[in-house]
């Protein structure tokens, strides 16, 4: 039984599904923001599978800028609902409907 | 075989632990089952021979990202103890059954007057209120958001799965033949890159993991700084926008919250302090 790339990609779809269904049914924006790393840990193993099939080196570089975007993403983020839970005191993403215009 | 074992044991650690954070009550346990899961993928990398991120992934995920999480967690205020369960339905640990009227119930309980009113009275309409997008979102989102937002990844799951198998031998076959121009001229990128690192390796038949091992380290450095310099620069230029900006996110909010004291309610604030 040999791991080809088609298992990697699968864990990878099946990753991103529950990263997916999580951020859809959640309302907690601290569990949505894992949700979507969940999502951006999905891709990161694709891109490595992809790079390891084809002997190139751009997917883990790739993988090395995705990391550090979702870095910056959850500083970002986590800064948002911080702010959002002084003002109103209780945290879930339907208090940012407020937010419009 | 033994790449086989690996592979599905951590792939169970993965999904298990993708399982747990999307169905976790509470959020402390949701980051705990992020480090799980993100343990699987760093496994998974070193499966696949990229050992730098492998440890790059444990260093910045495992820690500082779920740091960071379990950091503003317990900031704001949420354990596991009586005054955080109690405060859970509404806020921190969505209540996991969604149907639309036990929530418009919770939500009035914990948010002050206009939205109550608007709350108890949308609530009863529901399928009215999803056409207006401003007051469902206020109000309380979609009926049946939940088995919607289940029945879309599966479908998505559905979509991806039908691409990989219908595409998936021709796509990795033809690669050598239609796309081919690609994959090649990355192979040989990838080969005019590691160039004395290759050598070592064909050189030292006895010790080709080792060396191999360092060349993936080398080799990645040399992509990330010598082929893509510019998008590194660009990543310290984010970092340096990201930090400055949250610090300057909320210390603007300070300054707001304490100019606009008397537009707040007591009650507002012994909250938003508590």
């Amino acid at each position: 039984m040999e791991v080809t790339e088609t298992w990697y990609l699968l864990l990878s779809a099946a990753l991103f599904t529950i990263g997916m269904i999580g951020f859809l049914i959640r309302r907690n924006p601290l569990i949505m923001f894992m949700c979507v790393e969940l999502m951006l840990n999905a891709v990161n193993i694709s891109f490595v599978a992809f790079s390891d099939v084809l002997d190139d080196l751009s997917g883990q570089s790739a993988v090395f800028f995705v990391l550090v975007v979702a870095a910056a993403e959850v500083v970002i983020g986590l800064s948002l609902v911080v702010m959002l839970y002084r003002r109103k005191s209780k945290v879930s993403v339907d208090d940012l409907a407020e937010l419009r215009g | 075989m033994v790449d086989a074992s690996v592979f599905i044991v951590s792939a169970l650690i993965i999904l298990g632990g993708a399982l747990c954070v999307v169905f976790a009550k509470n959020p402390v346990h949701a980051a705990l089952s992020l480090v799980a899961s993100f343990f699987g993928v760093a496994v998974l990398f070193v499966l696949l021979e990229a050992h730098f991120l492998a440890l790059v992934q444990v260093v910045v995920y495992g820690g500082a990202i779920v740091v960071l999480f379990i950091f503003v967690i317990m900031l704001l205020g949420v354990g596991g103890n009586a005054e955080g369960t109690r405060r859970v339905p509404g806020s921190l640990g969505d209540s996991k059954n969604l149907h639309a009227g036990q929530n418009a119930n919770v939500i009035p309980h914990e948010t002050s007057g206009a939205s109550v009113a608007a709350g108890s009275g949308n609530s009863g309409n529901l399928h009215a209120g999803q056409k207006l997008d401003a007051t469902s979102l206020k109000v309380e989102p979609i009926t049946g958001q939940k088995i919607l937002g289940v029945l879309a990844g599966f479908g998505f799951f559905a979509i991806i799965c039908a691409g990989l198998f219908l595409s998936g031998p021709m796509g990795v076959e033809g690669a050598s033949d239609d796309a081919g121009a690609v994959a090649l001229t990355g192979t040989k990128n990838g080969i005019a890159n590691s160039g004395i690192e290759s050598v070592i390796v064909r050189t030292a038949d006895g010790q080709v993991q080792e060396t191999r091992e360092i060349a993936n380290v080398k080799l990645l450095a040399r992509d990330i700084f010598a082929r893509n310099v510019l998008a590194f620069e660009a990543t310290a230029l984010l970092l340096t926008i990201a930090t400055v900006g949250a610090v300057v996110m909320v210390k603007n909010n300070d300054k707001e919250l304490d100019s606009s004291l008397g537009l707040k309610t007591e009650l507002d604030l012994a909250e938003g302090q508590s």
